[in-house]
């Protein structure tokens, strides 16, 4: 009986990986920042069989919020799995007029999630997890 | 907002086309953002046979991704789900706390949004009526807001079966049923003719009870079948084998009359003259042709029809000479299936009505149109209906004399969709928002 965190966790593939760990009976915590649309998917991994499901926040541009979800997965139990679906994209005529977007594409996509993963490598490794990263 | 995008899409059984500009929200938030600015009509997963969910040259709101059960109370059975979420990913996850869905059509493909918009009954339609019927709540998206419609609202009855006219079912509540396991115990016996199917249809009292029937059989052997009745049941069966895929479309022959006449003969002998009883896993038994997910494919290129119609009680005999009429030209296909309805119905536009209902496919290649066409007149004639979630044939003047609140709901939806924007290409073709 697993432990997954998702970053990313509204996107679609995310669903997908939550709901067939779900139905294993996994404990599952989709992460993000749209909070409503978490904690639906959570509901819905529990209804489907999840051990366990809660939404945590997760911006990757704001790190202040990652020692909360350090404390969180350090109290869940059985092996930590992270799967990273975090990034973005804008549209390339929006970088052409303001280079400075690509700051937050970094962000979203690298240094966020390998901030919080940085952090958690301790606990997967203690647990013997797994992390996956999805581009 | 959600960007849309061209697609080509077609009914379940692929002879209806349209070309649409479709847009798939991801969210609950961005749906009600697209309805507030480009409302168009819902479509989830295309498993109506015909146009009921196509829009030719207009728009279309893909909703398969709202699909998550919301909430669920243990105490009464009500679950709150997104309209996208398939009746079968609900069972799969319900019936091993004990639950089912109360009402299931023949695909567990099929979405809670189309479950209500058909207001679709299933093989249990005698004793606990149509799906709408177990609504309890739904938020409805319509061209002119939000709105929360409860069954006690006038809005309830024009958008249960209302086709999607009223807007789009973002999510519904429902009351699921007790389960007694996650099985069904089946009893199928051998049925030697028409008269024997009916009485033995009347005379059931099990909870889930249909009829096969081999529309290739004639003269004395009309109507002969299969009937299966079922209840659940606590068990262990080994879980449903995963689905297989049909790699190409069919060709012509394999569903020429003279194998389906060898498959149909093949199919009644498989159970035993002394009948039997079989545990079977729910989706087994409420899904059987979803094991193949695009069975569809079997017909070819030019695809199917299916005619699926209900005549009232007294009009048996009605059925009877249509099923006459279909073994003589020879066209029926394997699947023919035979029930008794009850009264129960959710909707002005709903289909069921008390009596018996038979629903045969038809090979598109075959040219089934005329036959189609006497199908509905004698349906007409017997004061039945045609069944529009399977409609790809029928015409307007029929149909609307078929259902008689017609007129009033047209006025109803109107209201809510005074520009027009929520038709669909089966709402044109059958005239059914058009004034009297």
């Amino acid at each position: 009986m697993s432990t997954w965190l998702i970053l990313g966790g509204s996107s679609a593939m995310a669903r997908a990986l939550a709901r067939a760990v779900a139905a294993q009976g996994d404990a599952v915590f989709p992460a993000g920042r749209d909070r409503g649309d978490l904690e639906a998917l959570a509901t819905d991994c529990r209804l489907r069989g999840a051990r366990e499901a809660e939404a945590l926040t997760f911006d990757a541009r704001d790190p202040s919020g990652f020692d909360a979800i350090r404390q969180r997965m350090t109290q869940a139990k059985g092996p930590l799995n992270i799967a990273v679906f975090t990034g973005s994209m804008p549209p390339q005529p929006e970088i052409d007029d303001d280079p400075s977007l690509i700051d937050g594409v970094i962000k979203d996509s690298f240094t966020g999630p390998a901030q919080l993963i940085t952090l958690l490598a301790p606990h997967v490794e203690h647990t013997q997890g797994t992390e996956v990263g999805v581009g | 907002m959600p960007t849309h995008k061209q697609q080509t899409l077609t009914g379940w059984g692929r002879t209806l086309r349209a070309t649409s500009m479709v847009a798939r929200p991801e969210r609950r938030r961005a749906l009600e953002a697209l309805m507030a600015q480009r409302p168009a009509p819902a479509m989830g997963r295309l498993r109506s046979y015909g146009d009921t969910a196509l829009n030719h040259g207009g728009e279309a709101v893909d909703l398969t991704r709202l699909d998550r059960m919301l909430g669920f109370d243990e105490d009464t059975g009500l679950l709150r789900v997104e309209g996208g979420a398939r009746i079968g990913e609900i069972n799969a996850a319900m019936a091993p706390r004990g639950w089912l869905v109360p009402v299931m059509p023949g695909t567990g493909f099929a979405t809670v949004g189309g479950a209500i918009a058909m207001d679709v009954h299933g093989k249990n339609h005698h004793s606990a009526g149509s799906f709408g019927e177990h609504v309890e709540a739904m938020p409805l998206l319509t061209p002119t807001g939000v709105e929360e419609v409860l069954p006690c609202d006038p809005l309830f009855k024009v958008s249960a079966g209302g086709l999607g006219q009223t807007g789009v079912i973002a999510e519904a509540s429902v009351r699921l049923t007790r389960a007694k396991g996650d099985v069904m115990m089946v009893t199928e016996r051998r049925v030697a003719d028409w008269d024997e199917h009916l009485a033995l249809l009347d005379a059931s009292e099990a909870t889930y009870t249909v009829g096969w029937i081999d529309a290739t059989a004639e003269g004395a052997s009309l109507g002969r079948g299969i009937l299966e009745e079922a209840e659940t049941a606590a068990g262990l069966v080994p879980p449903a084998k995963r689905g297989k895929r049909v790699p190409f479309d069919a060709p012509a022959f394999a569903l020429a009359p003279s194998v389906v006449k060898a498959f149909n003969a093949a199919y009644w002998r498989r159970v035993p003259v002394s009948g039997r009883t079989v545990v079977k896993p729910i989706e087994d038994f409420f899904f059987p042709l979803d094991k193949i997910y695009d069975w569809n494919r079997l017909y070819g290129k030019s695809g199917f029809h299916q005619v699926q119609c209900v005549v009232p009680l007294a009009a048996a005999d009605t059925l009877k000479r249509i099923l006459e009429a279909i073994a003589r030209t020879g066209m029926a296909s394997p699947l023919a299936v035979l029930k008794r309805m009850g009264p129960g119905r959710a909707g002005m536009m709903s289909f069921p009505m008390e009596g018996y209902t038979l629903a045969v496919d038809f090979h598109a290649a075959h040219g089934p149109e005329k036959l189609a066409q006497r199908i509905e007149q004698m349906v007409l004639e017997a004061g039945g209906r045609l069944y529009l979630a399977k409609d790809s044939l029928a015409s307007a003047d029929s149909v609307r004399a078929m259902y008689p609140e017609r007129a009033a709901w047209a006025d109803a939806v109107a209201e809510v969709d005074p520009e027009s924007k929520l038709m669909t290409d089966l709402v044109r073709r059958l005239k059914l928002r058009e004034a009297a």
